[in-house]
């Protein structure tokens, strides 16, 4: 889990340039109008806490999900499925994203979301522009989930891969940690920083994808040894000649003290 | 999911960038009919729907400020609009200066300026603003001059990209130093006072969790004790030591290293790893180390911004040229008060004796001013109710009151200190140099504390690699190698000044120290002035004797060095009539340069330079006749009487007492001395000769464009050759200001330190050239500190760091230890730099 936790929070500081590239807008929406510093620090405290209030709720309902596939999965006979599927989700995700950029055609580039979303979501913002410092601030936050983002919701599926909630909720917490510091030091312009990768910046982001689906998939096997070890237990009821007898001494040093 | 494998065969689409987020579109998803309608293209689908919100809802102003932004390099966050008045006319007009080419200029006051660091940063400016050609920050005031093209950028853009930087702004002409520095100071006491006040409180549970560790503690008091340790740690890095993460996270935006990034990333550190042990109810709190790190981090900077405040006052002028306390009348009352608290308007009382504390116009009394350092002029003038006094200058005689018509940097001193205070802050290649290092130290500390971090983390667990990365990185802190080299340059320049040496550029140390015995250098001395007194002493006396009486008389009133001389000729020789039974001159006449004619007892008389006389009379005194052709390298003065030649005078301009022995100290010193003279050449040879100085290094009979077409050639002798030898001038700053100004290092002697400051690097305010002697072995021994200050610091760096990796040094040593650096370097310094003298002193 911690070795999740961490490759997830590296993958998205590496990736936040593209976060604030485009939610830039909508933070500078809700931290910029007014000045002051001390001003300033609880408008940014009411937006990245909001969108963590969303990241958390969507990081849950993915847990949830993950779990009652794995329970699917378990009731059908199978090994919990969740973990490797959300890995091989990762892992196919970044291989699109890296056949795009190398101009190979895949069915689905000219997918657009469905409008509602995008009503739903100036429904939203025109909602906060009416509102002022803090609720604003938390407004915009909290419809920061609501954009329809591959790269958040590549983490969703990977949140959605622990099989549970609250490790689920741990993997979106660490995701919107990575995405703090470009976020809040919006005076780098998001230019520059993607100077530093320049226009490999698709590459690296569609790599680090494939890092993140390869952690999972890895930390499926180690789940897997726990899996193995539940397996043993439950052969072990089947078979009790197999499991020595508390009681009795073992073979071997029966015969020394039989020698004794 | 099935993947279509035929490549694109257009031509290979030149790169898009998103419209919404501006980062490069992948390829496949570029929209090749928007691209030739040149409409909008997107990343992912996020992007559009992003686009089409903000299209939505109007606030397409954002892509138009996106731009305008990514073009200035920042993007505004709220302060631009603090600082708009900037912009307003009124206010450009009355602190926006222009220069001849066209750019604009204003000195801001800056909050928050405490060490070496600062001006790095600061001085970074224009890399970080377009438009922005020069930005000079001193640490004395406190303020910054920035020189910046009103076309490309805007006023109210540099000030809030000052404040972004952690330097609030304001017109200096509205704040003093002094409110500024006291408001700085207030804020660092505060934050001290708060960071102890937490660190003792966290200390005290520290105890007591230590003790519960070996006396037996129930688990849900400790459990409370550890949560309240966090809290109270949390406050600490919260409120006082915030410091750190503010100047760290504006040193990141504004793309640069800084001094706080170490420090910042140690607390954050310590912090991060406090807080899951107490999370997950394990092993160390840290917090306690971590408040008491914050309070002596906040101790030891404000000890060093006071040891620096104390070093730059050093330099200041101020401290040496104008009074620190002044009498200032309030009322009835005649109060002291500190000169920076003079404002335009005060009346002040100066006493006898005092040094004016600011330009001013006597409103009562009367008495003399010697401003002998402003214009040269030694003997003191007169000054009377409504004639002008200034700053610098000294009141001799008797009490005046002076109402001040400009105070600090506005005197004519204060514009003579400025040259001085800019001077400091040109960049030597010995600064340069520092500040390279200094700008990679930065990042090797990253590095070297990431892989101390992981070596720790994998053979001794995260409690010794955090432990060791916080001390290393707090140990780090370059501080004192910023600090080293300007340090030792600011106290040597203000060292010199105080003992009489003002010097423009701190340069001059780094050309002059570079000559030795193997590296000569050329020095070529002015003769009248400079290695003379310019007061001639009659040596000889050929004619009627009874001449003297009336020469003494027809000069009495010049104030010329050869009337003076034979004046006193007069006086001192036994069969002359004393000064009160001589006869006074009538028509006297001068011809300025020749002589003069007058007439006494009814005779007429000519004296003069021989040839001029000889060009007016008909008959000459036989006895002299064998001697008109035989001046042998004298001044010589010819008496007429009545159209006849009657007399000849010879006078010798003296030499400066030991003009010799220090000419000869220089040469040993690797100086190869050279006399230009404006004198006959025969003149300069024999003063030179006497000197020691060779015939062929003589150069006489040259006018001050003579002069200067000498130093021309000189510098020009090889452009190829950089090892051409330094070329040194020494002259009187007024007449020989060209020369001064040509030469690689013009260093005036007399004339008045203002018009001197202009041409030369340096003015010594003594006659003569005894101070010479000191310059060199000022220069040397300040190179010499420099050089140890810059390898004390890096030693101790390198040797504190080494220890730190290995564990010898704890976070809490580390915050100690950090402060001691800066001030043995600051104690170097001075120590190196104060044993100077100004005095000669030949010996050593």
């Amino acid at each position: 889990m911690t070795a999740m936790v961490f490759t997830v929070m590296s993958a998205s500081l590496l990736g936040s340039v593209h976060c604030a590239g485009m939610c830039g807008p909508f933070c500078g929406v809700a931290v910029g109008a007014t000045g002051g510093s001390r001003g300033g620090v609880r408008l940014h405290a009411a937006y990245h806490l909001g969108r963590l209030a969303t990241y958390l709720v969507m990081g849950a309902a993915a847990g949830a999900v993950g779990s009652l596939l794995n329970l699917a999965s378990t009731l059908a006979g199978l090994q919990p499925i969740a973990l490797a599927a959300a890995g091989g989700l990762m892992v196919l995700f970044g291989l699109v994203e890296l056949a795009r950029v190398k101009r190979v055609k895949i069915p689905g580039a000219r997918l657009r979301p469905p409008a509602a979303i995008t009503r739903l979501l100036q429904a939203g913002q025109r909602y906060a522009s009416r509102q002022h410092g803090v609720p604003r601030a938390l407004t915009v936050g909290l419809l920061t989930t609501l954009l329809p983002c591959g790269w958040l919701y590549a983490f969703v599926v990977t949140a959605a891969g622990t099989g549970g909630p609250l490790p689920a909720m741990l993997v979106m917490t660490a995701f919107w940690l990575g995405t703090l510091p470009v976020l809040l030091t919006l005076g780098v312009s998001v230019r520059r920083l993607a100077g530093a990768f320049g226009q490999k910046l698709p590459v690296v982001t569609a790599l680090a994808l494939i890092a993140v689906g390869l952690v999972t998939l890895s930390g499926r096997s180690s789940l897997s040894a726990s899996t193995l070890t539940t397996a043993v237990v439950a052969d072990a009821a089947d078979s009790p000649e197999s499991v020595p007898d508390a009681s009795e001494l073992p073979a071997c040093c029966r015969q020394r003290l039989e020698a004794d | 999911m099935s993947v279509a494998t035929d490549k694109t065969t257009t031509a290979a689409a030149e790169l898009h960038a998103c419209d919404h987020c501006g980062l490069p579109v992948p390829a496949d998803l570029v929209d090749s009919a928007a691209s030739e309608a040149a409409s909008e293209q997107f990343c992912c689908a996020g992007c559009r729907t992003a686009y089409e919100v903000i299209h939505g809802c109007g606030l397409e102003e954002y892509y138009r400020l996106r731009e305008h932004t990514a073009e200035a390099g920042q993007k505004a966050t709220g302060v631009g609009d603090r600082y708009a008045a900037f912009d307003a006319q009124p206010f450009i007009d009355r602190h926006v200066s222009q220069t001849a080419g066209g750019y604009s200029v204003i000195d801001l006051r800056l909050e928050g300026v405490h060490c070496a660091a600062c001006v790095w940063l600061v001085e970074r400016l224009p890399t970080l603003l377009r438009g922005v050609a020069d930005a000079r920050l001193s640490l004395t005031t406190c303020s910054v001059r920035v020189v910046w093209d009103a076309g490309t950028t805007t006023l109210s853009q540099i000030a809030a990209a000052l404040d972004r930087l952690g330097y609030a702004p304001h017109p200096a002409r509205d704040t003093s130093a002094r409110d500024a520095r006291l408001a700085t100071e207030r804020r660092q006491l505060t934050r001290m006072a708060v960071a102890g006040a937490l660190a003792g409180n966290n200390m005290l549970i520290a105890i007591a969790l230590y003790a519960g560790a070996f006396e037996g503690i129930a688990a849900g008091h400790a459990t409370l004790f550890r949560w309240v340790s966090m809290a109270l740690g949390i406050a600490s890095l919260a409120w006082p030591g915030a410091t750190f993460f503010r100047g760290a996270v504006a040193a990141v935006r504004s793309g640069v290293s800084s001094l706080d990034q170490p420090i910042a990333l140690a607390l954050g550190v310590g912090a991060a790893a406090g807080t899951a042990n107490v999370l997950l109810n394990r092993g160390d709190v840290y917090f306690d180390s971590l408040s008491v790190l914050v309070f002596l981090l906040l101790v030891g900077r404000y000890l060093q911004a006071r040891q620096q405040r104390w070093a730059s006052d050093a330099v200041g002028m101020a401290v040496s040229l104008t009074p620190e306390t002044c009498r200032v009348v309030r009322g009835e009352q005649v109060s002291i008060e500190p000169v920076e608290a003079l404002a335009v308007g005060d009346v002040v009382e100066v006493r006898s004796g005092d040094t004016f504390p600011g330009d001013g116009t006597v409103v009562r009394g009367s008495s003399s001013q010697d401003a002998s350092l402003l214009t040269g002029e030694s003997v003191p003038a007169p000054v009377g109710v409504g004639d002008s006094v200034y700053s610098g200058a000294v009141n001799i005689g008797g009490v005046l009151r002076v109402a001040v018509t400009a105070v600090g940097e506005h005197t004519r001193v204060g514009r003579l200190q400025r040259l001085v205070v800019e001077g400091l802050s040109t960049r030597t290649p010995l600064v340069q140099f520092a500040d390279r290092i200094g700008r990679w130290f930065v990042m090797v500390v990253a590095i070297a504390a990431t892989i101390n971090a992981a070596a720790w983390w994998l053979t001794a667990g995260v409690s010794a690699a955090v432990d060791t990365t916080v001390a290393l990185l707090i140990v780090a802190c370059p501080c004192a190698l910023g600090l080293a080299t300007p340090l030792t340059m600011g106290l040597a320049i203000g060292r010199a000044s105080r003992g009489g040496v003002l010097i423009k550029s701190a340069d001059l140390f780094e050309r002059l120290a570079c000559v030795d015995k193997s590296n000569p250098g050329r020095l070529l001395l002015d003769k009248t002035g400079t290695l003379t007194r310019g007061e001639f002493e009659v040596v000889e006396w050929l004619g009627d004797a009874d001449l003297i009486t009336v020469v003494a008389a027809a000069e009495a009133g010049s104030n010329h060095p050869i009337a003076k001389a034979l004046v006193r000729y007069a006086n001192d020789s036994r069969n002359s009539t004393p000064a009160d039974e001589r006869e006074w001159p009538v028509d006297l006449e001068e011809e300025h340069g020749f002589g003069l004619r007058c007439t006494i007892a009814g005779k007429r008389f000519l004296v003069g330079s021989t040839d001029w006389v000889r060009g007016q009379v008909k008959e000459y005194d036989p006895a002299l006749q064998p001697e008109l052709h035989r001046q042998g390298g004298l001044t010589e003065v010819a008496v007429a009487c009545d159209g006849r030649l009657a007399a000849l005078a010879r006078l010798r301009d003296q030499p400066h007492g030991d003009a010799g022995g220090v000419i000869e100290w220089l040469r040993s010193a690797g100086w190869r001395p050279e006399v230009l003279s404006g004198d006959h050449p025969e003149t300069a040879v024999r003063l030179a000769s006497d000197l020691g100085i060779a015939t062929d290094q003589t150069h006489g009979g040259l006018s001050p464009e003579g002069k200067l077409a000498f130093v021309n050639a000189s510098v020009s002798d090889d452009p190829h050759n950089k090892k051409r030898p330094a070329v040194v001038m020494v002259g009187d700053g007024v007449n020989d200001a060209a020369a001064l100004a040509a030469a690689d290092i013009g260093i005036a002697v007399s004339g008045g330190a203002e018009a001197a400051m202009a041409a030369a690097d340096a003015y010594l305010s003594s006659p003569g050239i005894e101070q010479l002697v000191a310059l060199v072995k000022l220069a040397k021994r300040t190179l010499r500190t420099a050089r140890r200050n810059f390898a004390l610091s890096l030693a101790y760096n390198v040797v504190a760091g080494g220890l730190a990796a290995a564990g010898c040094v704890t976070p809490l040593v580390a915050a100690v230890l950090m402060p001691l650096s800066s001030a043995t370097v600051l104690a170097s310094a001075v120590s190196g730099v104060s044993a100077w003298r100004p005095e000669r002193n030949l010996q050593d």
